[in-house]
């Protein structure tokens, strides 16, 4: 069946010319995201053409291909722009507070697409769960899956898990288990009631 | 860059922690000035592995010629093996051991630690799980095709082996191992209470970092130089059926 495209989930864009930078980056992002294009080249015309439909939109590309165009676009239309580069360079770090280098794993990976695009999409968050997402971490560190957490809370189990990728990227956790270790240490559970 | 005449000091010189990868082929220090091509000759490890390796741990360049790959095949595997060694005899100890001083340290902290050694426990088991199902199933499939592949002798148990256990689903089995690493790291950074013994807890957490390092370019070598090189001898011994 045809699956429309989720224009509000988050796309991730890389670029480099050298093919075993792809693989690497593409292999790297894969493990956390789902939705990923990967291209040898890059401009401001591909960018205004191909790109601006996306809500959600990261672009990892080499430094030097990074124009005042691009990242004024990037700026307008709420896109993250992460550079890609082999030494961190100090003019880099003035202007892009987040790079991603050759020697970063998958989970520095994602938490740097985090880290940046969180900061575009929203100003000053809370790292605190909200009131619902404690709720669903609850039911979570309980053993609960998704479709019985949708039918506990009365909420449709898409919503459900937008609470969990949120719950995720506000803590840095993503396993089950790790979510119930949280929810013990802050008395949201009790060590009886975890499924661990 | 570092290449076979690099000498072995530069290495450990242009980053300590490849002093894990000395450790596991158990290549000892004292060196001098004899080159990374000499060390591996000395030791019986294949250079151009050896240099693979590092130039993944050192500039993530994963090496994708399958032509090459091909030839490197056995000796990888044979590091592979001695890289889940290293884990379960070096890694996971050392941080088991540190969990442990923590509960000696700390009695009134049972709760917190016992959460730690819980999840951590689990890791493990999963670990190991994943480790034992590649010594066991996948490493051996591998070697047994490449065989088949270098003797040019193809028999039916090797042809019911890659309709029924091909490496693609190796590919799909192949779990996310370097997730509760990193909820590992979130949770002692950012959420147990502080320990007032802290070098416990900076030991583990090192080596929470190292291991997560380790086992994601372990991966990479799997995924990337390993697995291309299986794809294409199970389509060349297929062509031939």
């Amino acid at each position: 069946m045809f699956n429309k495209l989720d224009m509000s989930a988050l796309f991730i864009c890389v670029v480099s010319p050298f093919e075993q930078v792809r693989l690497s980056l593409s292999s790297a992002i894969l493990k956390n995201y789902e939705n990923l294009l990967i291209l040898s080249d890059f401009d401001l015309s591909y960018y205004k053409k191909q790109l601006l439909q996306y809500e959600q939109l990261c672009i990892i590309l080499p430094i030097d291909i990074i124009t005042p165009s691009i990242t004024s676009t990037a700026k307008s239309h709420q896109h993250s722009i992460i550079p890609f580069l082999d030494n961190p360079k100090p003019i880099c770090k003035k202007t892009f507070e987040v790079f991603i280098t050759p020697r970063d794993n998958s989970a520095e990976i994602f938490n740097k697409i985090d880290a940046s695009v969180r900061k575009k999409k929203i100003n000053d968050v809370s790292e605190t769960l909200s009131e619902r997402e404690t709720e669903v971490l609850k039911y979570i560190a309980k053993g609960n899956s998704n479709k019985e957490i949708a039918a506990n809370m009365h909420l449709s189990p898409h919503t459900v898990m937008t609470h969990r990728k949120n719950i995720t990227n506000k803590l840095g956790i993503k396993s089950i288990s790790g979510l119930t270790v949280f929810a013990i240490l802050q008395n949201i559970i009790s060590m009886d009631e975890a499924a661990m | 860059m570092i290449t076979l005449n690099t000498r072995m000091a530069d290495l450990i010189f242009a980053d300590v922690f490849s002093l894990s990868i000395l450790d596991r082929l158990n290549i000892k220090l004292g060196f001098g000035d004899k080159t990374i091509d000499n060390i591996c000759q000395s030791y019986k490890i294949n250079p151009k592995l050896f240099l693979q390796i590092v130039r993944l741990f050192l500039y993530n360049e994963v090496p994708t010629d399958i032509e090459e790959n091909k030839k490197l095949l056995t000796d990888l595997i044979k590091y592979l093996r001695i890289t889940h060694d290293y884990y379960l005899r070096r890694l996971i100890p050392f941080i088991d051991d540190n969990i442990k001083k923590l509960e000696v340290k700390e009695p009134d902290r049972i709760k917190d630690i016992g959460l730690l050694k819980k999840f951590f426990n689990q890791y493990k088991a999963e670990l190991v799980a994943h480790l034992e199902n590649e010594e066991k199933n996948v490493f051996p499939y591998v070697l047994e095709l490449h065989q088949a592949y270098n003797s040019g002798r193809l028999d039916n148990s090797v042809i019911d082996k890659i309709r029924h256990s091909s490496i693609v689903d190796f590919e799909k089995e192949h779990d996310n191992l370097d997730e509760k690493l990193n909820d590992l790291k979130n949770i002692i950074i950012k959420y147990l209470p502080p320990f007032e013994n802290h070098f416990e807890v900076i030991q583990i957490l090192v080596t929470v970092f190292q291991l997560e390092k380790d086992v994601y370019e372990h991966a990479q070598l799997e995924d990337l130089m390993m697995v291309p090189v299986v794809r294409e001898l199970e389509n060349q011994l297929f062509k031939n059926v």
